[in-house]
């Protein structure tokens, strides 16, 4: 096998790239697939499922056989960028799984629904190894654009349209914000390369037009991840939004969003400029705060979820406020458990609003007498969400808090912890529906749901990653710890 | 190699696999599935009695111990072990979670998520008796609390929902506040371990700040209060046990309260004795309204639930009373009134839990002249009362008068007020008696069964039989409690000499 590889390692430019490449080409047969020939389109996204698969577990790891940079310096890969471009193919797969649920709605119009899926994963995956600001501009509208396209994708629901425009005009708002931003950092720094931008910082440490222009790149960023005040698009996209693309908001572009923030604040700034970590840490509570109690009283399942992917940014703001290795170290485990658990409940929620006829959380009445193993599964990834023991949201949660008490954000930490409760609140109010419904007060209507083999392994998996990473945390822990190691050894 | 030192992790395990076994037990088949649970909870009570009996109350202070590193990188291990303390009440949750599952009889629909739930329940509160490391003993604390939800809200009777989330959310409240003080704990010792021994050598040798002590022990006293229903964080408490059903009321009034009580001898006393000293005295002052307040609301209640709910809130005082004594006799009394109380507790649930299941309902002026029908209920019952009215010859009596001896020296006024709070507990337990079992038969109620059988009376006979045995020989428990409380207080002394 080593020698395998060195002789690749001549070529070692190839290899950084083989994600990418192996991603393009997964693209273009798909394409191909779908323009020339008349195979089936749900067929067609079940091999996009199995390509990308087969990304995550070869090229990736192949690809980190080597690292460095490539294009000039404008890609860079390490050990952070290998971590995220899992999360995203993952991310990819169950989204691509969601969207084979979803198949019945889409008609023939699936393929073309995977395609723009997979499309914005190789956006993300540029953007997890991009290294200037530009890179990182474009590769945030490659993702952005695909996005655009999909929450707009159900032409004939007002709701979904609603929800496209908003987030067509919000994206596009923010991302001229990030540009001016950009262009202000360019104008003082003259770069636009991390590394140089951080040398320049070095000497001019207190630079009041860079800070501008840096303020406006985060807030451009703070449209992405839906932080306090940028969020006010989140719940109505979400809610009209076709599932699968909420559930790619939800996890992938919301990971796009922190990659891009952790690498500006720690690759290009470092946490001991500008004393950022304290307005990030207020950010943190206003979100926490904002998304925890918008999510009380909402009646619709994906409307909740996209006020409690706010509160979730509220956590991962604070992971990062710390400003310390510590902090990173939880926001990527916290990452993890939240990706996974959100990817599991919107698998369950794809499938109940389908065979439910409607999003409601009222309509979820019962639903552990139609389908056990669908309620149990959702009944895990709530907890997890709710940060409830043993499961990976409770182990990511207590990183963060305990990165928060380390760096002396006493009361932030105490924000995050009676924030656990509110969540809790509107988390159990949807097991409440699913499980304390008797029999009797049902009334006739009741029918078991049957799922594929395929799908309720997919959801036993998921189940068993949520728990797993919660009972041995050590592994994700070292991976964390190995993969944000670069992010404070970088100049 | 199967030692004895390594059983102990069992205690959580064997729950836990019956649990995992009865998920892919197929529903329909719930004698067997019955049969599971109550098997792995007789295991977990053989287990208890074994570690009662070859426990060496002269030995080293925690025994049974084992240790595995867990997250190295933050000094998380699973160490597990037992002092005199925690074979007190590793007995007491063994011998409530084999009668609670006996009495789930009663539970008819949805059986295999039921003891799904209460099987997680059961090795979560193992869990916490047994741990050494503040991250588990948390993380099985958290855990006991979420089982709790789905059991009240699904086989729940009245307000059921209501009572489910507002239990769920106030013991989670007070945990999560726990939580920021333990990780400030773990942080301010420097030792970048989550281990309770260690850490508490550390707290003897280089005892914490008396300012960081101050601001921590609260964090820890009054959000494990909230689980012990310190006034006035206990009004989830009656509401929450007259919703649940009978095994659940069970564990949480036998054990579950008594881990808001157990957490802050195991933590706050050894680790911030600077911080209890202080704050203690506080918490004394506030359970005289929970024993006052409680008893007077007990009074009041129509439904019998809520009269025994509210009992428990105002029993928890004199737990409180001596805890703040903070001296060896007070300790250990405390320790040994958790272990009686729980098993009244428990018995009362049980009995009406019995009742209700026929009657299908709990309110007193309805119910009346039961003992024609029911003797041998009617008979427990009555020994229920009066353990709980502090007769002598009951457990209870003998752990509340070593309170009373060991608190009047620090508090002689809250002792007297206690001391009132029996006499009112008498009055209302009495007056159930009367209303409930005696008086003039109702013609409603000649249908009613006794318990029959041997498998129908072991719950209530087995609880009784332990009620009367610690009341005739205290000293079999006291002789394991008293040797660690005694360490527990000497190793602080010079703090605790100057003690009010």
């Amino acid at each position: 096998m080593n020698e395998f590889l060195s002789l690749f390692s001549r070529h070692s430019s190839w290899i950084i790239l083989a994600p990418e490449i192996g991603l393009t080409l997964l693209i273009l047969s798909v394409l191909a697939f779908d323009l020339w020939t008349q195979i089936n389109r749900t067929k067609l996204i079940q091999w996009s499922i199995l390509g990308s698969a087969l990304i995550g577990v070869i090229l990736i790891p192949l690809s980190s056989s080597a690292s460095g940079q490539i294009f000039q310096g404008a890609f860079q890969l390490d050990s952070f960028s290998i971590f995220l471009k899992e999360i995203f193919i993952v991310s990819c797969m169950v989204t691509l799984w969601i969207a084979h649920e979803f198949s019945e709605t889409l008609k023939n119009r699936a393929s073309d629904f995977a395609l723009l899926i997979l499309m914005a994963t190789l956006g993300a995956f540029f953007l997890a190894s991009a290294n200037d600001l530009i890179t990182l501009f474009i590769t945030i509208e490659w993702m952005t654009i695909s996005l655009y396209v999909l929450t707009a994708y159900l032409r004939t629901d007002p709701y979904g349209l609603e929800a496209g425009t908003k987030y067509l005009i919000m994206g596009a708002f923010s991302s001229a914000l990030f540009l001016y931003g950009i262009s202000h950092v360019y104008g003082t720094t003259g770069s636009v390369r991390f590394d140089h931008i951080h040398t320049w910082l070095t000497l001019h440490p207190k630079d009041p037009l860079f800070l501008t222009g840096l303020l406006l790149i985060l807030s451009g960023i703070g449209f992405k991840i839906a932080s306090f005040p940028f969020h006010l698009w989140v719940p109505d996209v979400y809610q009209g939004a076709p599932t699968p693309a909420t559930a790619f908001l939800s996890v992938s572009s919301k990971t796009a969003g922190f990659a891009a923030l952790v690498r500006i604040l720690f690759s290009v700034i470092g946490p001991e400029y500008f004393n950022w970590p304290v307005l990030i840490s207020l950010l943190s509570a206003a979100t926490l705060l904002y998304g925890n109690l918008g999510a009380l009283g909402q009646t619709n399942m994906k409307r909740l979820f996209g006020y409690s992917s706010i509160a979730h940014a509220g956590y991962l703001l604070m992971g990062i406020s710390c400003g310390t290795q510590r902090g990173m170290e939880a926001v990527i485990f916290y990452l993890t458990a939240y990706a996974i658990s959100n990817l599991l409940a919107f698998l369950v929620i794809v499938i109940a609003n389908r065979e439910l006829g409607e999003g409601e959380i009222i309509a979820y009445r019962g639903l552990a007498k139609k389908s056990p193993l669908l309620a149990g599964a959702f009944f895990v990834a709530l907890l997890s969400l709710g940060g409830i023991p043993p499961l990976g949201g409770f182990f990511g949660k207590f990183l963060v808090l305990e990165a928060a008490v380390h760096r002396g954000y006493l009361w932030l930490a105490m924000i995050g912890a009676v924030n656990v409760i509110v969540s809790l609140y509107y988390y159990l109010s949807i097991v409440k529906e699913m499980y304390f419904r008797h029999a009797a007060e049902l009334g006739a209507n009741e029918r078991k749901m049957n799922l594929r083999i395929s799908t309720q392994t997919l959801l036993v998996a998921l189940v068993l990653f949520v728990v797993g990473i919660g009972v041995f945390q050590e592994p994700l822990l070292l991976l964390a710890k190995s993969s944000v190691h670069i992010l404070f050894t970088n100049p | 190699m199967l030692t004895s030192h390594s059983l102990l992790p069992y205690l959580v395990l064997i729950p836990l696999m019956a649990s995992a076994f009865i998920l892919v037990v197929p529903s329909e088949r719930i004698s067997a599935i019955r049969k599971i649970a109550i098997g792995a909870t007789f295991l977990t009570l053989i287990l208890a009695f074994f570690f009662l009996f070859s426990y060496q109350p002269s030995g080293s202070p925690y025994q049974f111990t084992i240790q595995i590193p867990w997250v190295r990188s933050f000094g998380i291990s699973y160490h597990a072990g037992l002092d005199g303390i925690g074979v007190v009440m590793v007995l007491l949750h063994a011998i409530l979670s084999f009668t609670g599952a006996l009495v789930s009889r009663s539970i008819k629909q949805d059986v295999k998520l039921y003891f799904i739930f209460y099987l997680i329940l059961v090795a979560s509160i193992f869990g916490v008796f047994t741990s050494l490391d503040l991250f588990f003993l948390y993380l099985f604390y958290e855990m006991s609390v979420i089982p709790l939800y789905p059991m009240i809200g699904i086989w729940g009777s009245q307000n059921r929902e209501y009572a489910s989330m507002k239990l769920t959310l106030y013991i989670s409240l007070g945990a999560v506040i726990a939580l920021v003080g333990l990780l400030a704990l773990y942080f301010a010792s420097g030792l970048q371990t989550f281990d309770l021994e260690a850490l508490s050598q550390q707290a003897q040798n280089q005892p914490f700040s008396v300012y960081f002590q101050m601001w921590c022990a609260p964090l820890l006293i009054f959000g494990f209060g909230v689980i012990a229903s310190l006034w006035p964080f206990h009004s989830w408490s009656p509401i929450g046990y007259a919703a649940a059903p009978t095994a659940v009321s069970m564990l949480h009034a036998g054990v579950l309260k008594k881990l808001g009580i157990f957490l802050i001898i195991r933590i706050v006393i050894p680790l911030l004795p600077e911080g209890a000293k202080f704050w203690l005295p506080i918490t004394a002052v506030l359970c005289i309204v929970n024993i006052l307040y409680g008893a007077w609301a007990a009074m009041a209640q129509k439904d019998m639930k809520f009269v025994i709910g509210f009992a428990s809130v105002s029993h928890m005082g004199y737990a409180f009373l001596g805890l703040a004594c903070l001296n060896q006799m007070g300790l250990t009394a405390t320790v040994f009134f958790m272990f009686a109380h729980g098993i009244m507790a428990a018995l009362c649930f049980a009995l009406i839990g019995f009742i209700y299941d026929q009657t299908h309902t709990r309110m007193i002026p309805d119910l009346g002249g039961l003992a024609k029908q029911l003797p041998f209920i009617t008979v427990c019952f009555v020994i229920a009362a009066f353990a709980s009215s502090g007769l002598p010859g009951f457990a209870n009596f003998v752990s509340e008068i070593l309170i009373f001896f060991s608190a009047w020296e620090h508090y002689p006024v809250q002792t007297i007020l206690a001391i009132f709070g029996i006499v009112i507990t008498a009055t209302y337990m009495l007056r159930m008696i009367r209303n409930v079992f005696f008086g003039p038969p109702n013609p409603n109620w000649a249908y009613l069964k006794d318990a029959k059988g041997l498998a129908g009376k072991l719950p209530y006979g087995f609880l009784v039989a332990v009620l009367l045995i610690f009341g005739v020989w205290p000293s079999l428990l006291l002789n394991i409690i008293r040797p660690t409380t005694e360490a527990l207080i000497e190793s602080r002394a010079a703090v605790l000499a100057q003690y009010p």
